[in-house]
């Protein structure tokens, strides 16, 4: 071998040709792993005989590593069984291009005796055509679909921005008007109020998660991470949880470790995923059920669940769960109102911190979302 | 191209076999010391060569292009250095097929080949062309085009992605990297496998590897917005470089052109299907070995003669149309040019006049 890893080519290919005509298939491919380990690149134009033609021999396919290709565009009848071992994708690529081309060859026909090495010559070099071409195609169709979906991150942003300002100048004077004519209005009336600033309020929570879904898609997710205390910020959040949850005669617990690590958050975010997880188990959990929040380190993590014995995941929707307007449940739509957005937001929230979040469920048998963050403390 | 050419090229055509059998043969007899080593196989391995060699004096002929010829013959006689041969074995070749084609061609055809074969004898001292390594460290880029070679010649696709990459985040243009990276480097490998310093496989995997490169820029190339115009691009039959040709229809993209990248070894009946499915407003054709020149021909002579088609402009180029300044014209295209930032121009050029 000279200092470039080349062998003389005749020789080498000499020997290859004479295993393969011993009919020894698996000592031609040990040869071919031997060069692929010892990193040769091997010059396979060359000449010699099979059988009684002198053929001029090149191989067909390449492999993906960088010391080794094998390249070549024509190949002899006595080597397809060769090649057909060792690139499997290949013959599958070949053979459809053949079964769809105009000249095309059924599996039986090859290798066949009357083989023409020009046509195999110009159906391989028109099947690397369609797949460069296809490649260009796809490329272009993904430049697309991203400029599509910034256009439409761009829209969501847009519009809710714009409707923010409204919903919240109703919901404010909504409260006003609660406080200031709680006893100049008839109770239909009251109740008319009521509704109006509970659905301006979930309308309003609706317009922040997709100002949050449009942020984090844009790539603009800020995280301003500091040292935080994640018992303390938890307690906080679920004592202003537990109004909700007692309306629909829930119990929420928290529980956790004695001893969790000061760590490096963004509290306000970490919030923002708990509410999400809380706000999901409180609207698929009956009267009377219990959800559990728990908080614990094991190693170099920390992990927050929320379980809950609310209606639990079918397994076809478990994988699509944390996608952006997935439904997490089969109840008809009309009993269920929610963004579709608060789990997706999580995730994103969750992986910014480099973490990662999961669901466990059972359908009938309650759900329990995991998140798990490294412990990145302000020396990490 | 005249009767006569016609007649002495196809008188060479229909005897290649025998004719380069004979060749060889009186070659083998001439210098028996050089060739007796070779064996049976190397006397075949030669017979086929000459029938190439001859491809060539028949296209120089029916082209009646004396520097036809005498380019093959020059990029040759580097190649049989690279090879290894002494110096009287070109040359005691070329008077063995003047002999045998002096005495086996009609006489009124023989002065047509011969004028070809006297062009060659006359300049066979004549100084070495290749010489001059396309990469230089001086010139733009030269010192990443170096590295880049050099990491292709060893195998190591991943860094000569690397390189690439780094050099486009770190503010290289496309376009620059195009012309003065992957350009001369294909080029110089060409150069050095003539000389045999490199071997067919390496040539090939640096092929592979620059355009899987090229691909990964992708995503930079087609975000160009836009300008509702179409380019259909490809290699015409038997012609397999293809780099050059998608050089070109990525440069089109830049500049807000739809591409529609055809490929190598294209038949002209797919190349004007291509051209009426996607409306194409230019048709590129690339025509790298001099000897597909005819295939160029007969490719652009389909198009202009299928009616839904004929009206397209046709922009060529290609190694063998920059050195024969005239193929372009004889084979029947609206314009050459010879690189791929030209080609934009030139389309650009071809359809305002078009318009007016």
């Amino acid at each position: 071998m000279d200092t470039l890893g080349r062998c003389d080519p005749f020789q080498t290919g000499k020997n290859f040709i004479q295993v393969i005509h011993q009919g020894s298939f698996s000592k031609g491919l040990n040869f071919l792993m031997e060069i692929q380990k010892k990193g040769i690149v091997l010059n396979w134009e060359f000449y010699t005989q099979i059988g009684k033609k002198l053929e001029r021999l090149h191989f067909c396919g390449r492999t993906e590593r960088d010391d080794l290709f094998l390249i070549g565009a024509k190949n002899s009848s006595d080597l397809l069984p060769l090649f057909n071992k060792i690139f499997p994708e290949q013959k599958k690529n070949l053979e459809k291009a053949l079964h769809d081309g105009d000249n095309s060859a059924s599996e039986q026909d090859f290798p066949a005796s009357s083989f023409q090495n020009d046509e195999i010559y110009d159906q391989l070099t028109a099947l690397y055509n369609e797949l460069a071409n296809m490649q260009r195609q796809l490329a272009k169709k993904n430049v697309e679909l991203e400029r599509l979906s910034k256009q439409k991150n761009h829209f969501l942003g847009m519009a809710a921005h714009e409707l923010r300002h409204p919903l919240g100048i109703i919901h404010m004077l909504t409260g006003f008007l609660q406080e200031e004519c709680a006893y100049k209005l008839e109770p239909e009336q009251m109740e008319y109020l009521n509704t109006i600033d509970t659905l301006s309020e979930s309308m309003q929570k609706l317009i922040d998660d997709f100002l949050s879904i449009s942020t984090i898609e844009s790539g603009k997710l800020s995280l301003k991470k500091e040292p935080a205390r994640l018992v303390e910020i938890f307690q906080n959040n679920l004592s202003l949880n537990k109004l909700n949850a007692d309306r629909k005669h829930i119990e929420l617990v928290f529980c956790h470790d004695e001893k969790i690590p000061v760590v490096m958050v963004d509290p306000s975010k970490m919030e923002q995923v708990l509410n999400n997880l809380i706000a999901n188990a409180l609207k698929f959990s009956p009267e009377g059920s219990r959800i559990e929040v728990c908080l614990r380190q094991t190693g170099d993590e920390i992990i927050l669940s929320v379980k809950d014995q609310g209606t639990g995941i079918s397994p076809e929707l478990l994988p699509r769960l944390f996608d952006p307007f997935e439904k997490s449940h089969s109840l008809p739509e009309k009993s269920y109102q929610g963004s579709g957005l608060g789990l997706a937001i999580a995730k994103k929230i969750v992986e910014s911190h480099g973490g990662e979040i999961h669901a466990e469920s059972e359908t009938g048998k309650g759900s329990t979302f995991v998140v798990k963050l490294p412990v990145e403390t302000r020396s990490s | 191209m005249g009767k006569i050419e016609a007649e002495a090229a196809y008188a060479i055509e229909a005897n290649q076999k025998p004719l380069s059998e004979e060749i060889v043969s009186r070659q083998y007899g001439v210098q028996a010391e050089i060739w007796e080593t070779y064996g049976k196989e190397g006397r075949e391995k030669s017979t086929r060569d000459m029938e190439y060699h001859l491809k060539y004096l028949i296209e120089a002929v029916r082209t009646d292009d004396l520097f036809l010829f005498k380019h093959y013959v020059d990029w040759l006689k580097i190649l049989f250095r690279g090879l290894q041969f002494s110096d009287n074995v070109l040359p005691v070749m070329l008077n063995c097929m003047q002999a045998v084609l002096k005495e086996r061609l009609p006489e009124e055809l023989s002065p047509i080949v011969s004028k070809h074969m006297a062009a060659v004898s006359s300049q066979l001292q004549a100084c070495d062309q290749s010489q001059t390594p396309f990469i230089q460290e001086g010139h733009p880029m030269g010192n990443l085009a170096k590295k880049y070679l050099e990491s292709l010649l060893a195998g190591y696709k991943k860094t000569a992605s690397r390189l690439i990459m780094n050099a486009y985040h770190e503010g290289a243009s496309i376009k620059d990297i195009y012309l003065q990276v992957f350009q001369p480097s294909q080029r110089e490998i060409g150069r050095l496998w003539q000389r045999n310093e490199v071997s067919v496989a390496q040539e090939h995997f640096a092929s592979a590897a620059t355009q899987l490169i090229m691909s990964q820029l992708y995503t930079h190339i087609f975000s160009t917005e836009k300008i509702g115009l179409r380019l259909v691009a490809a290699c015409v039959s038997e012609e397999l470089h293809e780099i050059g040709i998608r050089m070109v229809a990525d440069f089109f993209e830049l500049e807000g052109w739809d591409s529609f990248y055809l490929g190598a070894n294209l038949p002209p009946s797919s190349v004007i299907q291509a051209v009426i499915d996607y409306e194409a407003d230019i048709l590129a054709l690339s025509c790298t070995i001099p000897l597909h020149q005819r295939e160029l021909e007969n490719m652009i002579a389909k198009v202009r003669s299928d009616e839904r088609a004929r009206d397209i402009k046709i922009i060529v180029g290609g190694y063998s149309l920059n050195t024969f300044g005239d193929a372009w014209k004889r084979a029947g295209a609206d314009g050459h040019a010879p690189d791929a930032e030209n080609a934009v121009l030139l389309a650009e050029r071809l359809l305002t006049d078009k318009k007016s």
